[in-house]
């Protein structure tokens, strides 16, 4: 047996322990070669595809991500795996290893398992990659396909990249070993711990902390949005650390006082086991806790937005497509025409509107901010006229008296100034001058606000009858508008319609409505797309923490375990036991995670003034499923090596 | 009436095209109530196998076990483990006491494993706990008590639930000579005190000579048989001969003890 076969040996006995650390970093190949396959492509490098340019940006940021993170997983994980083979170190010291040979094994165990899990990341990456082409050429909505390549720089940067990051840590790692004398080494392994106990102050102070912390969430407004979030934020994490290294051990311990409950069957196993269990493992599932917080209410504000601007799109652009005509004839498109096209582009037209009036120009107000200098023109329309289509939109109706008059802003973000009493508005309409009593001014557009009819002035039914009697034509006004039934898949539809337009009537439509909704959904597509692996990524790694740590620590139990099976645990109460301390191990960050991320989702909620929580589900799904498939592998796992095993 | 009756038992380990081994062959044995019965046998004479098939979690290829009148050869694995809980008692060499656990709650899990009443357990916990000389350090942890204190722990655990038959294997094995005569005479007053039937496997003379009846065996064979008479230091030279006749290799046995 050489050296070398001694270090590959090491692996091959310990495999289950290194499995899932193992997955992890090849999931994590895997994701860092897909970003650099797409970043390296040929056609994106050569600019051939013209859409990349708005992932690159995110891509590369990811990729820096994944590095770090990766350098603080496979830290961490390498130092564990030192620590539970104290006592093998010590033995090997003992028949007189040097220390520079262990560290050599060490290395190249790590080194060993580095070229395993870079090769698979590696092959499981150019396996994946045209599907990850393909879904990227759907969400960029390429004209040109994204052909399958393998670009050596991609390869060789992950390689060499991960190989480089293995080699860093192993040499680190490697660095611990052989510090502590041969009789510590030996004893390190098994020395039996301390109760867990717990102080009822910093108990008291995790409970008041997390409801302190859910409470403000609560109570969060637009107003004390500022003061409150550092508080809400300081406040749960604090919560959540002291709840697992103190509340939880404080609530363990009460329960153990309770004979009724503690005397119950598996209960006593249960109870005294688990507090040990998670007071050893507080740190890890306060760090996994915190980070499945962020990332799902990171995730679930992503959906919110996407939301929200849908909803903002809406608001802008009453109609699909709207277009104003000033004087005879059809200076832009008779409607006919107007809805022939759109017809012919696959569209079906669910609604048509037209509406009438007349231009209102030169127009000043000191309570709208328009002054002599800067006058603005409006269409005049009828509140009769208006009050319809503001239903329509959801707006209020409006009721202008005689001699009086609204202004209607097309865009609530306008909203600035207040109508002071007795403001008037003045300007020309109809071929002459007027000054009304401006009644109040209101924000949101009921048609397509474009050109003459961005601003509309709203006036009594019978004023706008005179000023059309007295306008000349020219000064006469129609606006049209389409709405599509399933307007979101109706680009076809518009694009003919908009290739009817000459280029200077084109200042007359509005048509953007579905072009925008679609480069907006691209956008958070892509930034759903991207962000879900590196979601993925972390959940995975976050559950191999997990899996690691239970794994090692159930071996030393595996004598205690095989002791009651020779009692007389039957095989159900054994795998009842493992379960509920395995489960609280991958459920209970999962679920304080989910409960944080609610509660943030309820203060973004208040926020914008519409409730956001269900949007994270997909994500806390997501992230249950996950959890719990790590959860059955582990449990059944090992309950099976207990029950496999000969007791003897 | 016997608590344990044994005919031509017999266990044979084979492996797929390898040639099979006999472990135990044709083996004997009766164990009345409240006896208290050793076995012993050179390494490898079969001693751990046949506990293992005493205690049911290995399963013998001829012959039959009785415990109680019942066989647990046909049993369901569940009713086995159920058994086990009820019926037998097990002290090991290394204690296997819970850590996580007070001496209390380790004595009292046989118990509260069968879903006992927190009163019904504490009312049996004491009198064992006062009989084996470890009621003031029930409260403590096993890693806070001597070699000693933990197995005599453990035989409490073993007897709180009267099981028929206690079944002890090597429990001196990690005791200094101390501690050794100190859980000897414990279980020697269990025995003779509440009448329970021990079934014990040892290397070491010196703790087999607590025992009113011992059987050697060899190379998987019944041997020898010898019983004690009043004296004890005239039954530990007795045994010393019977071992000498019986050969074999012993080196494992610290012998300094006698």
């Amino acid at each position: 047996m050489t050296f070398r076969s001694l270090a590959l040996n090491n692996i091959r006995g310990s495999w289950r322990s290194y499995a899932a650390f193992f997955l992890s970093s090849v999931f994590s190949v895997m994701i860092f070669y897909l970003y650099a396959s797409f970043l390296m492509h040929p056609d994106v490098a050569s600019g051939h595809i013209v859409h990349a340019n708005e992932v690159k940006p995110m891509m590369k940021f990811c990729e820096y991500l994944i590095v770090i993170f990766s350098f603080f997983f496979v830290l961490y994980s390498s130092s564990a795996f030192l620590k539970t083979r104290k006592k093998e170190f010590g033995l090997l010291s003992l028949f007189g290893t040097t220390r520079g040979q262990l560290r050599k094994m060490v290395v190249y165990e790590s080194m060993a398992i580095a070229v395993l899990s870079i090769g698979a990341g590696l092959s499981l990456g150019i396996l994946l990659s045209k599907l990850f082409l393909m879904a990227l050429e759907v969400l960029l909505q390429s004209d040109v396909p994204i052909r399958f390549a393998i670009p050596g720089q991609a390869v060789l940067l992950t390689g060499g990249g991960f190989l480089l990051l293995f080699l860093a840590i192993a040499l680190i790692t490697a660095m611990t070993v052989g510090r502590q004398q041969i009789v510590e080494l030996l004893g390190g392994a098994r020395r039996p711990k301390k109760a867990p106990a717990a102080s009822p102050w910093l108990s008291i102070l995790a409970a008041a902390s997390l409801v302190a912390g859910y409470g403000l969430a609560c109570w969060m407004t637009p107003m004390n949005f500022l003061i409150f979030a550092l508080p809400v934020i300081g406040l749960t994490t604090l919560g959540t650390y002291f709840l697992y290294t103190q509340l939880s051990v404080a609530v363990l311990n009460r329960l153990k006082r309770s004979k009724g409950i503690f005397y119950k069957r598996t209960n006593m196993l249960v109870i005294s086991q688990m507090s040990y269990r998670i007071k050893d493992n507080a740190r890890v599932l306060f760090v996994v806790t915190i980070l499945s917080a962020v990332v799902m209410s990171a995730a679930s504000t992503v959906y919110v937005f996407q939301k929200l601007q849908r909803d903002q799109i809406l608001e802008h652009t009453p109609f699909t497509v709207g277009y104003v005509e000033r004087g005879d004839g059809h200076p832009v498109m008779d409607p006919a025409q107007a809805r022939k096209l759109l017809e012919d582009g696959g569209g079906r037209i669910a609604e048509q509107a037209e509406l009438q009036g007349v231009v209102a120009k030169g127009l000043t107000s000191a309570a709208a901010g328009w002054k002599p200098e800067d006058s603005r023109k409006a269409m005049a329309v009828s509140a009769s006229d208006y009050n319809l289509l503001a239903k329509r939109a959801g707006l209020d109706a409006v009721n202008p008296a005689e001699g009086e008059a609204v202004i209607s802003f097309p865009y609530k973000e306008m909203k600035g100034s207040k109508t002071k009493p007795n403001e008037t508005v003045s300007g020309q309409a109809g071929g002459a001058s007027f000054e009304l009593k401006l009644q109040k001014l209101v924000y949101g557009s009921v048609f397509s606000p474009v050109n003459d009819a961005t601003y509309l002035l709203v006036v009594p039914d019978s004023t706008l009858q005179a000023w059309k009697d007295g306008a000349p034509s020219a000064e006469r006004l129609r606006a049209y508008g389409f709405e599509l039934s399933d307007w979101e898949r109706a680009l076809p539809a518009v694009q003919t319609f908009e290739k009817a337009l000459a280029k200077e009537q084109k200042s007359f439509v509005q048509s953007y409505r579905v072009e925008s909704y679609r480069d907006m959904k691209q956008s958070i597509g892509l930034t759903i797309f991207v962000g879900l692996f590196i979601s993925v990524l972390f959940f995975v790694a976050a559950g191999s923490l997990l899996y690691f740590k239970q794994f090692t620590e159930l071996q030393e139990d595996q004598s205690q375990f095989q002791a009651l099976r020779k009692i007389g645990l039957t095989a159900g109460e054994l795998r009842r036991t493992v379960a509920a301390q395995v489960g609280i191990l991958y459920l209970a960050p999962c679920l304080l995670g989910i409960v944080h991320s609610v509660f943030a989702m309820f203060a973004l909620g208040t926020l914008i003034g519409t409730p956001v929580w269900m949007y994270g589900l997909i994500i806390m799904g997501i992230y249950i499923l996950l959890q719990g498939v790590y959860f059955l592998i582990s449990c059944t796992a090992y309950t099976r090596s207990i029950l496999k095993l000969p007791a003897s | 009436m016997n608590i344990l009756e044994v005919n031509s038992l017999g266990k044979i380990y084979s492996t797929k095209g390898e040639v099979s081994y006999k472990a135990l062959e044709s083996i004997d044995l009766n164990v009345g109530a409240g006896e208290f019965v050793g076995i012993m046998g050179p390494s490898g004479s079969g001693k751990t196998t046949l506990l293992n098939l005493l205690s049911t979690i290995d399963k013998p290829t001829s012959g039959t076990i009785q415990v109680r009148g019942i066989n647990p050869a046909g049993l369901s694995e569940r009713k086995l483990a159920l058994f086990r809980r009820r019926e037998l008692g097990f002290v090991f060499q290394d204690f296997n006491l819970l850590d996580t656990l007070s001496l209390k709650e380790n004595i009292a899990l046989p118990l509260v494993l069968d879903g006992a009443s927190p009163s019904k357990i504490e009312a049996a916990l004491e009198p064992v706990a006062a009989l084996l000389g470890i009621a003031p350090i029930l409260a403590k942890r096993p890693y806070e008590v001597s070699g000693g204190q933990k197995q005599r722990a453990a035989i409490a655990r073993a007897i709180i639930h009267q099981p028929s038959l206690l079944l002890a294997d090597e429990l001196t094995g990690n005791l200094d000579s101390k501690s050794a005569k100190d859980v000897m005479e414990s279980l020697k007053d269990l025995n003779e005190r509440l009448g329970a039937t021990v079934l014990m496997v040892t290397h070491d003379p010196f703790s087999a000579s607590y025992c009113q009846r011992i059987i050697f065996i060899k190379d998987g064979r019944f041997f020898s048989e010898i019983r004690r008479g009043d004296n004890r230091q005239a039954f530990f030279q007795q045994i010393l001969d019977s071992l000498s006749v019986l050969g074999g290799n012993f080196d494992d046995v610290p012998f300094a003890r006698a």
